[in-house]
């Protein structure tokens, strides 16, 4: 793996507007991680797109995979 | 990698062979030591020159390449010796050792044939060759991995900061250049990763946008007009992006000219009237500063106490008096039907006495609950057949709101008690805002006095340079802070002119949203600005961490001396832009501080880019020509000091320590191999180049 995904992750959890926001929707920024999903489409967005960037995918690809991301959240819902 | 030694042969003034011309070293602070002229200069051209094929020309101050120094780069000792129509060559070997004690050899080789006297045919470029020593000897390695090795020894982009001469340092860290910290930012992190994904979700953002407006258009009641609004929509866009980047600069241009106005300030000659002027002007903005935060809560506290204090329920109180009316009439009506109603109600209890009972006293003409007669055709007799034909009573009330009524009622009475001080609590409130614009019209006021106080001051200051300066820079500020106030307005009006046409194309949407395109246009727009917000953390963390390490070096650096003033202070000017500044210990810049000062800190700086999160100091070795060159000598030592204590290995030529009380101090620090070098020239005499060579002894502590 190129990069660093959990290196990332921690960087985007000490982000003052992204702890608000996890604030709003009552979830707690430790419970984040790789290996526990969440049932917050943003969260689970924004875990699929470092992911993805640290898997050297393409900026399409990693746009596709967010796509279809949120297109089975959404069904499911 | 670990330098572990040099030599050269017939490298400038390096005359002789490798064995004569050869310095190791080891991890800690290694010091050569020696007199201006001594051949210092040369021994750091010397590294430079195998790794990167220049040498530094200090007549041009600037590096330059051996195609065009040729053979300058041989000694000119070498060159007088040398007969014609022979070859001599110019060389300098490095040995350095990894981590996994592997051991490499780079030599770089350049060659000249003598063909008259003065009269050179050199080769066109040097040559590099690099070995590995395997076993018992060194081995050859293709050239293709002589780009990875060197790149261990020193990568191409830290070596400004890791490798640079005395006279370098003031260019290597420009304090008045705002993108200096923002490429040593770029240096030390992965922060462009952030910028990678901010492009991913712009991307899935404009995509995502532009898929659902189309959508929307296709359900629109009106596509013409959807997409017509939808043009507007993207204008608008345009105009907020653009005014927004306007505000930034405007911002940056306002900042930049705050700190030329202060820079100023401390120029002018009178020092005591300066001083009180500064303190003055820092108590009056600071107090600005307050009242500015308790009008905003004030301003707060009017659009929470809509709510919160009732004042939404103001002027209500004759609708309150029309209920309390109408559940008073309600009330005694609503009683006198249930009174009436228990008035006609049947005293005896339904199938009281039974039926077949009743049934018995019909036919006796008796009533066996009194006991008397009730002979047929009389008021008693027709009384017992009424019980006969008896129904169920029924309910007074076919709707029943009496609670309902009564709650409201209950409610009125609370919040009535909170009407009647509606007007009282607005009223104070108002007065506070009122008060506190008051206070802070003063205190704008004050501030203007004392600015055009220090107008004065400056007018009286004979520098008419300062007098022109000051003016140009208040009326850049005072320019930009207007436009700022002009774009922040139309910024209003464009913020609201989308929010309004965004309205407009939600209005005309008739069919059923797709979900799918709704969420991805959330998601990839949110995921846009986490990106971006994010970046700007990692930004600002890396900025504060570097301020602290550049302060603890400085400190470290400058422990013994109490004459030292100032800390470094990294200046926000906008969004992503710092700029370092040496400040007093009450903020203020320090803008005549001496040279060595400025190189203190400037070194600083750069060891706490070198150790900051990369950790380059525990993995490469740091070489400076004479460093201390500018500095004054009681920094010297702190400056020595650190350096052996931060970084793994430092090669350092200095003049400081030619005095055996000096070198004593060095016992106390973290120190590799000492040398000294001095030219030699038999005749006594060190300007005859053409005789010159230069000795290398090793100092023992």
């Amino acid at each position: 793996m190129a990069k660093d995904r959990n290196e990332m992750l921690k960087y985007f959890l000490k982000n003052k507007e992204f702890i608000v926001f996890l604030e709003n929707e009552k979830i707690c920024p430790t419970s984040i991680s790789f290996s526990e999903p969440s049932n917050n489409l943003l969260v689970e967005a924004m875990k699929k797109m470092i992911l993805s960037y640290c898997l050297d995918d393409s900026n399409l690809q990693t746009q596709k995979k967010i796509n279809a991301l949120i297109l089975s959240e959404v069904r499911n819902s | 990698m670990i330098i572990s030694s040099i030599s050269m042969k017939n490298f400038q003034c390096y005359s002789g062979e490798h064995e004569s011309n050869t310095l190791h070293f080891s991890e800690g602070l290694n010091l050569i030591i020696g007199d201006n002229g001594g051949g210092k200069s040369k021994l750091y051209d010397a590294f430079y020159w195998v790794i990167h094929n220049q040498v530094f020309q200090s007549d041009q101050r600037q590096m330059i390449n051996t195609r065009i120094y040729k053979d300058n780069l041989i000694s000119d000792k070498a060159k007088v010796n040398c007969q014609v129509g022979e070859t001599i060559s110019a060389e300098v070997t490095l040995i350095v050792t990894s981590t996994g004690d592997k051991k490499y050899k780079l030599e770089r080789i350049f060659k000249a044939k003598k063909l008259a006297d003065r009269e050179w045919e050199s080769d066109t470029d040097s040559t590099i060759l690099i070995s590995e020593f395997l076993q018992t000897k060194w081995n050859l390695l293709p050239s293709a991995k002589y780009s990875h090795i060197i790149n261990r020894v020193i990568p191409g982009h830290i070596k400004p900061y890791m490798w640079f001469q005395g006279e370098q340092v003031d260019s290597l860290m420009d304090l008045a250049d705002s993108s200096a910290l923002s490429q040593v930012v770029n240096l030390l992190s992965d922060i462009s990763d952030y910028d990678d994904l901010i492009s991913i979700a712009k991307n899935g953002a404009s995509k995502a946008d532009k898929d659902l407006k189309k959508h929307k258009s296709t359900i629109s009641s009106d596509e013409v007009k959807s997409k017509y609004l939808n043009t507007q929509l993207e204008k608008c866009d345009g105009n907020i992006e653009t005014f927004t980047s306007q505000i930034d600069a405007c911002d940056q241009q306002i900042e930049t000219a705050k700190l030329k106005i202060e820079e100023l300030i401390s120029k002018v000659d009178d020092a005591e009237a300066k001083a009180k002027y500064k303190a003055e002007k820092k108590v009056l903005e600071d107090e600005y500063k307050s009242l500015e935060k308790q009008l905003l809560e004030a301003n707060n506290n009017s659009s929470n106490g809509l709510f919160r204090k009732h004042w939404v329920l103001k002027n209500i109180s004759p609708f309150f008096k029309k209920f309390d009316d109408k559940y008073k009439d309600y009330t005694i009506k609503h009683n006198e039907k249930i009174n009436a109603g228990k008035a006609n109600e049947i005293k005896l209890p339904l199938n009281m006495p039974r039926p077949v009972h009743v049934e018995q006293m019909i036919e006796d003409e008796s009533c066996y609950v009194c006991g008397r007669s009730a002979p047929k055709g009389s008021e008693a007799h027709e009384h017992i057949i009424s019980l006969i034909k008896r129904k169920p009573a029924k309910n007074i009330f076919e709707n029943d709101f009496s609670n309902e009524f009564e709650n409201l009622y209950n409610n009125n009475l609370r919040y009535g008690v909170a009407i009647d001080g509606i007007d009282e609590s607005i009223k104070s409130n108002f007065n506070n805002i009122i008060a506190i614009k008051n206070k802070l019209t003063k205190k704008s006021n004050d501030i203007k006095e004392i600015d055009s106080q220090f107008d004065i001051l400056i007018e009286e200051d004979k520098s008419e340079d300062i007098l022109g300066s000051y003016k140009t820079h208040t009326k850049t500020k005072e320019k930009f802070e207007t436009n700022k106030t002009n774009i922040s307005d139309k910024l209003k009006f464009a913020l609201k002119e989308k929010e309004e046409t965004q309205s407009k194309i939600n209005n005309l949407v008739k069919g059923k949203v797709d979900k799918v395109k709704e969420a991805a246009d959330f998601i990839f727009s949110n995921l846009e600005q986490l990106a971006k917000s994010t970046k700007q953390h990692v930004f600002e963390s890396i900025i504060s961490e570097l301020e602290g390490f550049s302060n603890d070096i400085f400190k470290d650096m400058t422990a013994k001396n109490t004459s030292i003033k100032g800390q470094i202070k990294f200046k926000k000017l906008g969004y992503g832009v710092y700029i370092p500044e040496i400040v007093d210990s009450d903020g203020y810049i320090i803008n005549s501080p001496n040279d060595s000062n400025i190189i203190l800190v400037k070194l600083a700086l750069i060891m706490a880019i070198l150790t900051a999160r990369a950790k380059w100091s525990d993995n490469y070795t740091l070489i400076s020509d004479a460093p201390t060159s500018k500095m004054a000598e009681n920094y010297t030592f702190g400056f020595y000091k650190t350096l052996s204590n931060k970084f793994k290995q430092s090669i350092v030529t200095t003049y400081d320590f030619l005095e055996d009380d000096r070198k004593a101090v060095l016992k106390n620090f973290n120190i590799g191999n000492v040398y000294q070098i001095e030219p030699s020239s038999p005749a006594g005499d060190s300007d005859n180049r053409s005789d010159l060579s230069v000795n290398i002894r090793e100092v023992l502590l």
